[in-house]
């Protein structure tokens, strides 16, 4: 357990960022409380502590929402977005993981991806509240797209992901890595301790099922 | 699906993906063998594959990276800014509703700016989408009305539908609302144009079913425009709404619009047609008077619920200005059945229209025609005939609204068009107005420099350039400005075009030495006085009639009256005459020395002077270069104390007295000539002027030409610093002579005003020069003249310079009255929230100081402005504390006076015990302290809180207490006062013939003393009584003309009188109908109160009215 929190100084100094408690500079360590780590409470909410869960969402809500300003900022009108790394940054400014043992970075990149399932998701559904709710200001672009070209959204996505963990769990994980979690084949297939062919395998048939399931249909064309 | 037959599904889906898929069929046919439903999941699947190729592929970040970007900033990046777009060059983006997206943009073709409405690419798969967009575009191209967006064109460009749409510069009323409720003389000038705008729209079948703040735009020249018709619905006209002969663009059911403004039906789901629209214009009017949203509730659900079952909180007890008929009308939109709405839109627009004309313009206005204020010219106009008829004729041009009077200094400009405007005043039935523009520094204050002029008050939270564009806009008869002195101004000419166009009836005259060169100007050069023709000069009597001889030879007699033209002088003036270039004041500055010089040693001197110059300063024009050097030639026959006189005199703006200048101009005593003397002198030779004012001193006025010459000459010498400084002191040595006895004898009000100017610019120089003591001090000082002459917004703008000073932060004293003067400027513009934060820091400076006084009265205003903003409990725990400390001072009359402050708000409140023991607390001091007009008024108040519990006896018992101990004072209002309430009370017991005989009693007592508050509230009592003896018509006149008084006083009746009133009126509005009775109530808005007073107690001198019913 030691090592988990060999990172302490870089992470209060990310922390305190974060936290609008200053620029790039270490921040007090004294000044941050433990339940303030990232890492423990990612460890404490995959032992099933509930509370860690809500003290880690706004964290890594605020994070996320900084960075997507970050990039979107910088981003030219025609280039795309260079966010492949966007989770894989956020987590990196939130948890030095590199630096964790093996079995705890697949851990981690395990809850981080369902964590971040949870804050999109979440995001989404309060979003599609408020345009059900009739409330001002809502930008068309909250619409959360999934899809690249078809208009769908990530509540749906959720509803139909929990619909196949119950026929297939593994597929819906693979979905929830890659997706969500932003990884890669061979990350996916070193979580989930399978082939990265299996994990290709399991994600095509998992895409083709989701879309028929959200109502694909013929395609508009891409 | 069950786990177990996924597996197969998925096992034959990804063999299937690996085979060719030209053997796929073969390999699923063998594969599947006959089970069909199998076959046909891994079909489906495959399609699904095929199709879903971009799905999924970018990480959920990616794709909801702009979504959280933007979940609070609002801030979109968007692609299609700066691009084209068809022919449209995309500018910004204004905002996205419901149906898409609106950009700022730039018609190539046309070279104009446009707004352009896309929908957006993520819905265009919802045809019904499409359909509505288009609707919407048709349903707006067929609405030509100058308050509704014209559409320019509906197109398609690579699969996006947008329409481009004319640009509207201004606000959104939503915008507008951030700021607090609209003014309402605003709020009804915006409210009957959209009022226009939906009658038109209902007349031809559309309903706009959207009507909401953010769709109402209202530009700068307060122009209201109707958008979004988005969710408009085509109807057959006239058709019933019930019937379904008609297309539908929502389906039936669905609801559509914005949940706080809907009407109760359209909520419900159920079919709606334009009375619709009347609830929502309804809930938007509510909500520009009030500032308050009429049903808007934290969930959508109760929202609903408000909608279908709740009233809006009265708008009477949110805005205690707005009038009756006003309230009356969003009453009747806001009605739940629309049955009991308008049955048409257009006598909804009428009544607004009504309003607007009847109340916008202010009762004053109707009742009186302002007279002109144009300066009566001491001398008769000589030699200018022709162009005076010129002049003349060019006016009388309908079209021709705006007259340039152009030439150099001295030509003549103010002279011709005060001479022509005088002649035609008549045409001007609202009024001729002069003004004065040369004191007037910078072009933003153009618009309150003319407001003043025309004598338009700031009112509550509204600038005077917003009062004036509604006073113009308001007009309706002719009215003529005659701006005088424009050239340093040129800049703020805009202005005067846009109010040119906001009103038809307005005409311009301006004298400028350059013109405005804004649309529609008529340039009229002055030219110069006709000339001899020097060569042959005309025989004795052809000369002595050409313009510019005979100017001199008048000017000349008026200082030697034996003065004659003859064959030998003739010649020297006819040279004088050309060589000055027929510059009038050249002329006249020449004449009047001819008591000193003959005519050809004038000519002589004249010359040497003349050539010296013209060798000198070639850069100026020949014409002012000439007047140049005859003012110079004129100063230098002046003798040394006369100079020095002169030059002092320049610092003077908009004219001062003999004693002004006894103090400014020889304040050590140095002038070495006495002053009167100087002055006569000066006025002798034309180089100041003597206004004679009626009741007052003598003032002297120098022509702008001339101050401008002496203000040159003072810079020059060493003295203009010294002379700034005891001009500023002389200032204020008067602003607080006068403010100490301004209480006392108002008549000092009116001596500021003449001093105005000289007041702004002493204000000035003190600050300029960082004299924080006097500036604080004057500041001080015209606290009371700005509070009462309305200069609201000036007096807050000053003091907030003065308290930035320097030195300010060490004269705590002052300060503290300077935030408590501001604060009080504050809240009178309804700037309540300001006026706190001011009243605030007062207080902490007085704690600071231990000025417990001080403090007391800081407590006291905070508590007030606490009742203003209707929090009275924070008003209670105020007047709580400001009554302890003056306990601790052991002021005993203050003590019950802070009481008794308490004990009204917590009347107000409704707890009529304590208050009532509150009172009898403050009796028993007062009595103490020997106050007796606190015991008369407490008694007063005593009788009111017996009366709201109904328990008339003991307030019969108190107000006859009351009314014995205010005639023992002989205190004349405290007597009217208390027998209105008794002849009320009377009323109530249904004792009518003593009601009226105590009415007319305390009427009369109230326009003995000129309290027209008084008369207002007895005016109110008598529609009250009107109505309750179903004298419906009349009670509204009543209530008509004293809600006029109150407008024109700035003095709304309390919550609980309005809301009695109300109450009472209702019964008389039923028993005349809803359109009889507006107009009733307007006839009694325009009535001359003098009429309706006696209308009032005529009639109620007639026997045989019916009584009321008692059940």
């Amino acid at each position: 357990m030691a090592t988990f929190f060999e990172g302490a100084v870089v992470k209060v100094a990310i922390i305190g960022e974060i936290r609008g408690l200053g620029g790039m500079g270490v921040g007090d360590p004294v000044a941050m409380s433990p339940e303030g780590d990232v890492s423990v409470l990612l460890r404490a909410w995959s032992d099933g502590d509930q509370n860690a869960l809500d003290q880690l969402t706004p964290i890594v809500y605020d994070e996320l929402r900084r960075l997507a300003r970050y990039y979107l900022h910088r981003e030219r009108p025609d280039h795309s977005l260079q966010a492949t790394a966007l989770v894989n940054e956020a987590y990196l400014r939130l948890v030095d993981y590199k630096r964790m043992r093996w079995g705890n970075r697949a851990h981690f990149f395990a809850v981080s991806a369902q964590l971040m399932r949870r804050i999109l998701v979440d995001h989404a559904r309060r979003h599609n509240l408020k345009r059900g709710g009739g409330v001002q200001h809502v930008e068309l672009e909250d619409v959360a797209v999934v899809g690249g070209d078809r208009a769908e959204n990530l509540v749906a996505l959720d509803d139909a992901l929990q619909s196949l963990a119950r026929m297939d769990a593994r597929k819906a994980r693979v979905v929830e890595l890659r997706f969500f979690g932003g990884l890669s084949v061979d990350e996916t297939a070193e979580v989930l301790q399978i082939s990265p062919v299996t994990v290709m395998r399991d994600w095509s048939s998992a895409r083709a099922w989701l879309y028929r399931e959200m109502g694909g249909g013929p395609s508009d064309g891409c | 699906m069950d786990a177990e037959r996924w597996r197969r599904v998925d096992q034959l889906l990804q063999s299937a993906l690996e085979v060719s898929p030209e053997q796929r069929d073969e390999f699923l046919c063998r594969e599947c063998a006959g089970d069909a439903a199998l076959e046909g999941e891994v079909r489906s699947l495959l399609d699904s594959h095929r199709n879903a190729d971009c799905f999924l592929e970018r990480p959920a970040i990616r794709v909801a990276a702009k979504a959280l970007a933007q979940a609070d900033t609002g801030n979109a990046v968007d692609s299609m800014c700066g691009g084209m777009f068809s022919h449209y060059r995309i500018l910004k983006k204004l905002g996205a509703g419901g149906m898409g997206e609106v950009y700022r943009a730039k018609d190539t073709r046309l070279d104009r700016e446009v707004a352009i409405k896309t929908l957006s690419l993520d819905r265009i798969s919802q045809p019904d989408a499409i359909l509505r967009f288009e609707k919407e575009a048709r349903a707006a191209c067929a609405l030509n009305h100058p308050n509704i967006v014209t559409i320019y064109e509906l197109g398609q460009m690579n699969g996006t539908h947008y329409i481009a749409m004319e640009l509207v510069d201004g606000e959104t009323v939503r915008e507008m609302l951030a700021s607090g409720p609209i003014p309402f003389r605003k709020a009804v000038a915006i409210a009957s144009q959209i009022g226009d705008a939906l009658a038109k729209a209902h007349e031809i079948g559309i309903v706009h079913r959207d009507l909401k703040p953010e769709n109402l735009m209202v530009t700068g020249d307060g122009v209201c425009k109707v958008l979004d018709f988005g969710l408009a619905k085509l109807r057959a006209p006239n058709h019933p709404p019930d019937s379904n002969a008609t297309t539908s663009i929502s389906e039936h059911g669905t609801i559509m619009g914005t949940i706080g403004y809907m009407s109760p039906e359209q909520a419900t789901g159920c079919d709606v047609d334009f009375r619709s629209d009347q609830f929502s214009f309804g809930s938007v009017l509510y909500e520009m008077v009030t500032g308050f949203p009429a049903f808007q509730k934290k969930t959508r659900a109760e929202t609903t619920a408000a909608i279908l079952r709740d009233e809006p909180e009265r708008i009477g007890s949110r805005m205690l200005q707005a009038p009756p008929p006003l309230i009356w009308i969003v009453e009747r939109c806001l009605a739940k059945d629309p049955v009991q709405r308008y049955a048409s839109t257009r006598d909804l627009a009428r009544d607004l229209a009504a309003v607007r004309e009847r109340l916008a313009d202010g009762p004053a206005r109707l009742s009186e025609p302002r007279p002109s204020n144009l300066p009566v010219p001491r001398t008769a106009l000589i030699g200018r005939e022709p162009e005076a008829a010129a002049l003349r004729q060019l006016l009388s041009r309908e079209d021709v609204r705006l007259v340039t009077l152009t030439g150099p200094g001295g030509i003549g400009k103010t002279r011709l068009a005060l001479q022509v405007v005088g002649e035609i005043v008549g045409q001007f039935p609202c009024g001729v107005c002069f003004v004065a523009l040369a004191t007037v520094s910078e072009p933003g204050l153009i618009a309150s420099a003319i407001a003043q002029a025309v004598g338009v008050s700031e009112t509550g939270n509204q600038l005077p350039q917003e009062s004036l564009k509604e006073y113009l806009r308001g007009l309706n008869q002719p009215m003529l400005l005659l701006l005088d002195n424009f050239e340093r101004l040129v800049s703020a000419a805009p202005v005067l075009a846009q109010l040119l166009t906001i009103s038809p009836k307005l005409k311009v005259v301006v004298t400028s030495q350059a013109p405005l060169h804004v649309y529609g100007e008529h340039e009229f050069p002055v030219p110069p006085l006709a000339l001899p023709d020097l060569k042959s000069i005309p025989p004795l009597e052809a000369l002595s009639r050409l313009p510019a001889v005979a100017l001199f030879v008048e000017r000349a007699r008026a200082v030697k009256h034996e003065f004659a033209l003859t064959k030998e002088n003739a010649p020297a003036i006819a040279t004088i005459c050309a060589r000055l270039d027929g510059l009038p004041l050249a002329i006249e500055l020449a004449a009047a020395r001819i008591k000193l010089l003959s005519p050809s040693a004038m000519l002589t001197r004249l010359e040497s002077r003349l050539n010296l110059l013209t060798g000198g300063a070639l850069d100026l024009p020949t014409r002012q270069q000439t007047l140049r050097s005859t003012v110079d030639w004129s100063y230098g026959l002046l003798n040394a104390s006369e100079q020095t006189l002169f030059r002092r005199l320049s610092v003077f703006t908009g004219g001062c007295t003999l004693e002004g200048v006894e103090a400014v101009c020889d304040t050590k005593g140095d002038l070495g000539i006495d002053v009167l003397d100087g002055m006569a002198s000066m006025v002798d030779k034309s180089l100041a002027q003597n206004v004679e004012q009626v009741d007052a001193e003598t003032r002297f006025v120098m022509l702008s030409t001339i101050r401008e010459y002496a203000l040159e000459r003072l810079a020059e010498s060493d003295d203009e610093s010294k002379t700034r400084r005891a001009h500023a002191a002389y200032y204020l040595v008067l602003a607080e002579e006068g403010a100490e006895d301004a209480v006392i004898h108002p008549e000092w009000l009116d001596r500021f005003e003449l001093e105005h100017d000289n007041l702004r610019m002493a204000l000035d120089h003190l600050i300029k020069t960082d004299d924080a003591e006097w500036g604080l001090r004057l500041g001080a000082a015209l606290f009371h003249f700005w509070e009462t002459r309305e200069y609201l917004t000036e007096g807050r703008d000053a003091i907030a310079r003065l308290l930035a000073l320097e030195g300010a932060a060490a004269r705590p004293k002052l300060r503290a009255r300077l935030l408590f003067a501001g604060a009080v400027l504050a809240g009178e513009q309804g700037d309540y929230a300001a006026a706190r934060q001011l009243f605030e820091s007062s207080l902490e400076i007085c704690l600071e100081l231990g000025d417990n006084r001080g403090v007391a009265v800081a407590l006291n205003a905070l508590a007030v402005n606490a009742s203003q903003r209707g929090d009275l409990s924070a008003a209670c725990v105020l007047f709580g504390r400001c009554a302890a400390i003056w306990k601790d001072i052991g002021a005993a009359a203050d003590v019950a006076r802070a009481l008794s402050n308490l004990a009204n708000v917590t009347k107000l409140q409704g707890e009529y015990v304590r208050a009532s023991s509150l009172y009898d607390e403050c009796l028993t001091m007062f009595r103490r302290a020997g106050d007796g007009a606190g015991v008369a008024w407490t008694l007063n108040y005593l009788g009111d809180v017996a009366r709201e519990k109904s328990d008339f006896a003991a307030a019969r018992s108190f107000c006859e207490q009351s009314l014995a101990a205010f005639r023992q004072l002989r205190d004349g209002w405290g007597i009217a006062s208390a027998l209105s309430d008794l002849a009320s009370l009377c009323g109530d017991q249904g004792n009518n013939a003593e009601a009226r005989r105590l009415y007319g009693e305390s009427i009369k007592l109230f326009q003995e003393l000129g309290h027209k508050r008084g008369i207002a509230r007895v005016l109110e009592y008598l529609a009250a009584s009107a109505a309750a003896q179903s004298n419906a018509e009349q009670s509204l006149h009543l209530a008509g003309a004293a809600a006029a008084l109150r407008q024109r006083l700035g003095a709304p009746p309390t919550p609980a009188e309005q809301a009695r009133l109300e109450k009472a009126l209702e019964f008389a509005r039923r028993a005349l109908g809803s359109a009889a009775g507006l107009a009733a109530w307007m006839e009694g808005w325009a009535m001359p109160v003098e009429q309706a007073i006696e209308e009032a107690l005529n009639s109620a001198a007639e026997p045989g009215l019916r009584t009321r019913d008692s059940a």
